[in-house]
């Protein structure tokens, strides 16, 4: 297992060094000259001039491509254009925001879904299950926006059940203004999760060796919950764990209807100011996460199925 | 002026780079909290300098109650909350809801907030609640690169194009019609703004603009190469796009749209490679210094001059009115400059603005004003009336 996991993490540095070189070319050979951005229309040439030296914009590509490399190593990305603030600690500020709406949402909409799915499976083609699936696809239909203008406008405004939107450093104060955006985060994502638990569970469901069992004897709830949740185990973790190390990016639009300070919110920020250094540590995170995402998966995989061996 | 604010040395030499990130001053507030996504909080500070709220003003504000706190220690206010907003219904609702004190009309609200004829709703106005209407001190523009070989050569071509160019359709669709169609490179309010001035070229006219694109050697739009317009990529800037491809196609104008990201847009125009071009100028000081400078050729781009109009004569009389007191001679040559950009073009003179703001009834002393801006210190918000 170590070994395995030794090599997995060897492997990952050509990964992300793929990562890092798309992201540069992205952002420093198509994205336009920052300095004209950062001294706006009242920039003269001298001013320009200084500003590139300054960067590092004058000079040559490989080396500013080293630079970059090293930000990422140091975790030193350096400092936004918009505000001025060092982007590493813009990041670590933003994280505890985007994960005090994330982790309660992730964990509340898992347990529903990963219940609701087992329960609509137990229960396959009778009403409950189908008034479900129905549920899941109106709840899929209708983008996060409709959710959030409706939440904000009935919800909020007209029926004053929870803040239109804000933000407070301290607890427990900050959990009214975390608890519609987590209810709508929660009603997003419920229908794609349920219908993918369910679809899981009941794959499982139609394997012989259920079909064995039943033979044998065993009790409906048995077969179920000792033998087929276990092995359905496989796709629901992919599903959950991968999402894990992302949750501290938080979530894009609600952190920016609801005015949550975390990752999301700083990203959306940045995409409307065209604050490219920030765009880029955000990137280039994205990027590593979802890496050590995938690997922690593959390492779960074993606790949960003894077939799969890392070698 | 925001641009030449006084700093402690001291200060600057111990944080270096850094001294941006810490707020060190003697202003009426001290900086609380800060997160620019998010809210910043300013909580006053003890050891502000006696400093006592003005006992005159203007004739107006007497009437309106804004010397009933004449004489009393500033800051009047404990604290101070900027709410930051990214997106504009949340700040909406809040501000109808009375959370927020002041608030801008977001424009997809205009119409909810302000009637036809520019006034405050009855619904709003029964709820006390104020409007205060100014204007921005700013112009918007089209650009012609005046370094281009076609447009830059051409001035019936540019005429042309300024008349097909519907300013009151673009304003109401726009700007919500809170703005006055500029006839010249001065905003009203400054010195050298002429009210009487009506540009020839302004005047939205389809007819002239075909007989000036006529004489520019490209009648119906025949023989015209269809034109570089560079356009940054928002919502917004697609939808002003393609209302500029109607109006210059009224007259057989083809535009063809480069859509660029801020910094791309910034590099193609500063580089001189882009042909057309819409941009606005808000100004620093008031002066129209600010705004003519625009034209002086020795800050052409990368300068702020990027239309690079370049005229020997425009330049002298700029150099010569740097050196003259606000006065009758300044004020002439202002004019005088004026008239010569609303000759050659180098522009389609768009619009300037107006900035509506709306402010609580329990909010006393709110007087907005473009240039100043340490007028936190006055506001006071009546709790009787909040209640």
């Amino acid at each position: 297992m170590i070994a395995y996991i030794i090599r997995r993490l060897l492997n990952t540095i050509p990964i992300i060094f793929g990562v890092t070189l798309i992201v540069f070319i992205l952002f420093n050979l198509v994205g336009g000259d920052p300095t004209y951005q950062m001294l706006g229309r009242h920039a003269n040439a001298q001013q320009i001039a200084e500003l590139r030296h300054e960067y590092g914009f004058d000079q040559p590509k490989y080396i500013q491509f080293f630079s970059y490399l090293k930000q990422v190593l140091t975790f030193d990305y350096g400092r936004s254009y918009a505000t001025k603030q060092p982007i590493s600690q813009m990041i670590l500020d933003g994280m505890g925001p985007s994960l005090s709406l994330m982790i309660p949402s992730f964990l509340l909409t898992t347990i529903l879904s990963v219940s609701i799915g087992l329960m609509v499976a137990y229960f396959r083609g009778r009403w409950i299950d189908r008034l479900t699936v129905i549920f899941c696809v109106l709840g899929m239909s209708l983008p996060m926006l409709a959710y959030i203008l409706f939440g904000q406008y009935f919800l909020a405004f007209k029926w004053g059940m929870f803040p239109i939107s804000g933000y407070d450093t301290q607890w427990p104060d900050r959990m009214q203004y975390l608890l519609m955006p987590m209810f709508i985060f929660v009603a997003v994502s419920l229908g794609y999760d349920v219908r993918f638990y369910r679809t899981a569970i009941l794959e499982e469901v139609n394997q012989d060796y259920v079909r064995t069992a039943r033979a044998k004897g065993l009790s409906e709830p048995r077969i179920f919950f000792k033998h087929v949740l276990k092995n359905s185990m496989v796709p629901i973790l992919t599903n959950i764990v991968i999402e894990i190390p992302l949750l501290i990016l938080g979530a894009f639009l609600l952190e920016s209807f609801f005015g949550i300070p975390g990752l999301g919110s700083i990203t959306i920020d940045a995409v409307h100011n065209s604050d490219f250094p920030v765009i880029k540590a955000m990137t280039t995170l994205v990027a590593i996460l979802y890496v050590f995402g995938n690997l922690a998966t593959d390492i779960l995989y074993t606790l949960v199925d003894p077939r799969v061996s890392l070698k | 002026m925001p641009y030449t604010s006084i700093v402690p040395r001291e200060a600057v030499e111990h944080y270096g780079r850094e001294f941006i990130n810490h707020a060190v001053g003697t202003g009426p507030f001290k900086l609380a909290e800060y997160n620019p996504n998010s809210k910043i909080i300013f909580k006053k500070n003890p050891t502000f300098r006696k400093e006592l709220y003005p006992s005159e003003g203007e004739p107006e504000d007497q009437q309106q109650g804004l010397l009933v706190d004449a004489g009393k220690s500033l800051p009047l206010a404990d604290q101070l909350n900027i709410e930051v907003y990214v997106e504009m219904q949340p700040m909406w609702l809040n501000f109808l809801s009375g959370k927020l004190d002041v608030s801008s009309i977001p424009k997809d609200n205009f119409s909810s907030a302000i009637t036809s004829d520019r006034k405050l709703r009855p619904e709003l106005v029964s709820q006390g609640i104020q409007l205060v209407k100014a204007p921005m001190l700013d112009i918007t523009h089209a650009s012609f690169n005046m370094a281009d070989p076609l447009l830059g050569k051409n001035k019936y071509l540019r005429q042309a194009l300024s008349l097909a160019y519907d300013e009151n359709s673009f304003i109401d669709l726009f700007y919500n019609g809170a703005a006055v169609p500029a006839q010249g490179p001065i905003p009203p309010g400054l010195d050298g703004y002429n009210s009487q001035l009506k540009n020839p070229y302004r005047q939205f006219n389809i007819a002239r603009a075909k007989e000036l694109l006529a004489k520019a050697g490209y009648p119906e739009g025949k023989g015209l190469p269809p034109l570089e317009y560079a356009s940054v990529a928002s919502s917004l800037g697609r939808q002003q796009t393609e209302y500029l491809q109607k109006m210059f196609g009224a007259i057989g104008v083809k535009l063809n749209v480069n859509t660029y990201s801020w910094p791309q847009f910034l590099e193609t125009v500063k580089n001189k490679r882009a042909q057309i071009w819409e941009y606005a100028w808000a100004g620093d000081y008031p002066d129209a210094e600010n705004f003519l400078q625009l034209f002086y050729s020795k800050n052409a781009s990368p300068g702020q001059n990027d239309s690079n109009y370049s005229n020997p004569e425009f330049d002298q009389l700029y150099v010569k009115s740097l050196d003259l007191p606000a006065g009758a001679e300044r004020t002439a040559l202002y004019q005088k400059m004026a008239s010569m950009v609303i000759e050659d073009a180098p522009w389609i003179f768009g619009a300037h603005r107006m900035r509506f703001t709306l402010f609580q009834k329990w909010l006393k002393n709110y007087k907005p004003h473009e240039f100043a801006h340490g007028n936190f210190k006055y506001y006071r918000v009546d709790p009787n009336l909040k209640q």
